[in-house]
């Protein structure tokens, strides 16, 4: 074996170590967990109470602005903003602070109630806001005077942070991390096991048994890959569904599909002669994909599920991933997949060896 | 020649009256124990108990489709026809072995614990549907399995999970019909079940011929 042989496997494992490296270790941004008061009334003077997560508001205690922000729904001009900056800011601790702020009388938008954006920066750690959480109520509406009071204040300059960090969402907070394996798993199982089926449809025109030792080969790893991706996914349930498994239409379909490829086991395990054993688990496990596809990508879809990417949910739009989470969500896919295939190749050359030892036997 | 192996089929289950009585046996029962412990039953438990019983009887079913043909018969009837044509046969024999016991089913509930909207024109739609993919799935899980050791078992493990998404549109969409949505309404519904059967049809039909060789 030549070093051409082996390059992908050097890739996969620093690209993993990478990953598992920069995934686990790089830190999350700055974000507000929790602002009290949420419910507040124009023209009076307000002070809220910002809970932070991962911040430094003592190191950076200089340089911390407040801002109150709402961008009218019914504006015409996309742009329109209105943004008003706090007049004092007290430094608790790390996490906490108190900002107080001197409400106009009028809201810039022409209904009684409005919805509006909290937002802290610092120069240590760069801005971070909680959106659409505070909500503001006026007594009477008087659209002009509140553009005016709201438009004085100057144009603030946000910060942005020069490290690398992962964003802050609420619910998912650390667990963003697992988007690098859960996901990686799920992916590379379907690699796993649609070169599996390659294998299996050159075995059934070829009769070749090494191409059904690596098919079988293959199976095992993505299954190996789907139980791990199961197994990833129910800590995430945890975390913020407060549940390790619920009747979630993806969940039941995923533990299915894991249930189609034991069985693929069971009749592997279940036919004695071998070549009819190949040419059977062949034919199974074509019938295994194509089964599988709609269970994973379209039953989903036709009804209402909690997991991101289905019944309208969101998976991968700019809100979820941004660059700092691709930077190594797309290393991370490759990286399980390269590994993956390894592990596969393994498993397929301790069988063959098996195989020729049986051969030599027989003979 | 389907024709024929068609007849052979009906042969062998008239010599062997039987094993159809024994599933008729096992329908009543089974509805019969529902009826007596399940009491007042909703749409939804209803529905699943129908669709349940179902499945069972389609596994008892379509564990015998390979089983009758003992090795001498077997050469016998592969010297003579295609496998695509045996299981075709095979096939369109369970869809209406399937069929049959369906109504029967839905005939022996409705007796029992009636229920509106149960004994309707949409229902009879999708049970033809769902017979239609469960013979075709299960005709192929039965001859996969009838070359392992421990065949009803094997037949079972192997089906079970495949026939998951067929019984789980069916139970969706005969729920809706239970609750008295009209067939126009849930038409489109349909078009998946449609397109779950015409999957299986394409597959069976390649891979057959392929896994057939001796």
């Amino acid at each position: 074996m030549t070093e051409k042989h082996y390059w992908w496997k050097i890739v996969g494992v620093v690209l993993m170590l990478i990953v598992i490296n920069r995934g686990l270790l790089t830190p999350l941004k700055h974000g507000i967990m929790d602002v009290s008061p949420d419910r507040i009334e124009a023209g009076k003077q307000v002070v809220f109470k910002i809970n932070s997560y991962n911040a430094n508001y003592k190191q950076a205690e200089k340089e911390i602005q407040v801002y109150l922000k709402h961008v009218p729904e019914d504006s015409k001009n996309k742009q329109e903003e209105f943004i008003l900056k706090a007049n004092a800011i007290e430094v608790i601790n790390e996490n906490q602070l108190q900002a107080s702020f001197q409400l106009p009388s009028h809201l810039p938008d022409s209904r009684k109630v409005a919805l509006f954006t909290l937002i802290v920066d610092n120069a240590l750690d760069g801005a971070t806001a909680i959106p659409s959480k505070i909500i503001m109520l006026q007594d009477s509406v008087d659209l002009a005077d509140g553009i005016r009071q709201w438009s004085s204040s100057d144009k603030p300059h946000f910060h942005s942070p020069n490290k690398m960090y992962f964003p802050y969402r609420n619910i998912l907070v650390e667990t963003i991390r697992n988007t690098f394996f859960h996901v990686s798993l799920w992916f590379s199982m379907f690699l796993m096991f649609g070169m599996s089926v390659y294998y299996s449809v050159k075995y059934l025109k070829s009769n070749d048994p090494d191409a059904d030792l690596r098919s079988f080969a293959l199976v095992r790893t993505g299954l190996f890959f789907g139980i791990m991706g199961c197994l990833t996914g129910s800590l995430w349930a945890r975390f913020t569904w407060e549940t390790w498994w619920t009747t979630d239409i993806k969940l039941n379909m995923a533990a299915l599909t894991i249930l189609i490829y034991m069985s693929y086991l069971v009749l592997r395990a279940a036919i004695e002669d071998k070549d009819r054993k190949a040419r059977i688990s062949a034919a199974y496990n074509i019938f295994a994909l194509v089964a599988v596809i709609p269970l994973i990508f379209i039953l989903p879809r036709l009804t209402d599920s909690l997991h991101p990417g289905n019944g309208g949910n969101p998976a991968f739009g700019s809100d979820d991933m941004d660059n700092s989470l691709r930077i190594i969500f797309y290393p991370a896919v490759l990286a399980f997949m390269l590994v993956g295939l390894w592990m596969a190749s393994l498993l397929y050359r301790s069988d063959k060896l098996l195989y020729i030892i049986e051969e030599k036997e027989n003979n | 020649m389907i024709r024929l192996l068609l007849r052979k089929e009906l042969l062998f289950e008239w010599r062997s009256l039987f094993q159809l009585g024994g599933l008729i046996s096992f329908l009543i029962g089974v509805s019969y124990l529902v009826y007596f412990f399940a009491g007042e039953l909703s749409a939804r438990v209803w529905n699943l108990m129908y669709w349940i019983i179902f499945l069972f009887l389609t596994f008892f079913a379509a564990s015998r489709s390979y089983e009758e043909d003992n090795t001498r018969y077997r050469i016998l009837t592969y010297q003579l026809s295609s496998p695509v044509q045996l299981f075709i046969a095979k096939a369109i024999y369970l869809l209406g072995i399937l069929f049959m016991f369906g109504v029967i089913l839905m005939l022996i509930f409705n007796a029992w614990i009636p229920r509106a909207h149960s004994f309707s024109l949409s229902w009879f739609f999708i049970l033809a549907i769902v017979c239609l993919g469960f013979s075709l799935l299960t005709a192929f899980t039965s001859f996969i399995a009838s070359h392992g050791q421990v065949k009803q078992i094997l037949m079972v493990i192997i089906s079970l999970p495949l026939c998951f998404p067929l019984i789980g549109m069916a139970f969706s969409l005969s729920l809706d019909v239970l609750n008295g949505e009209s067939a126009g309404s849930i038409i489109t519904k349909f078009y998946p079940l449609l397109a779950i059967d015409l999957i299986a049809l394409a597959l069976v039909t390649f891979l057959l011929p392929l896994s057939w060789k001796n």
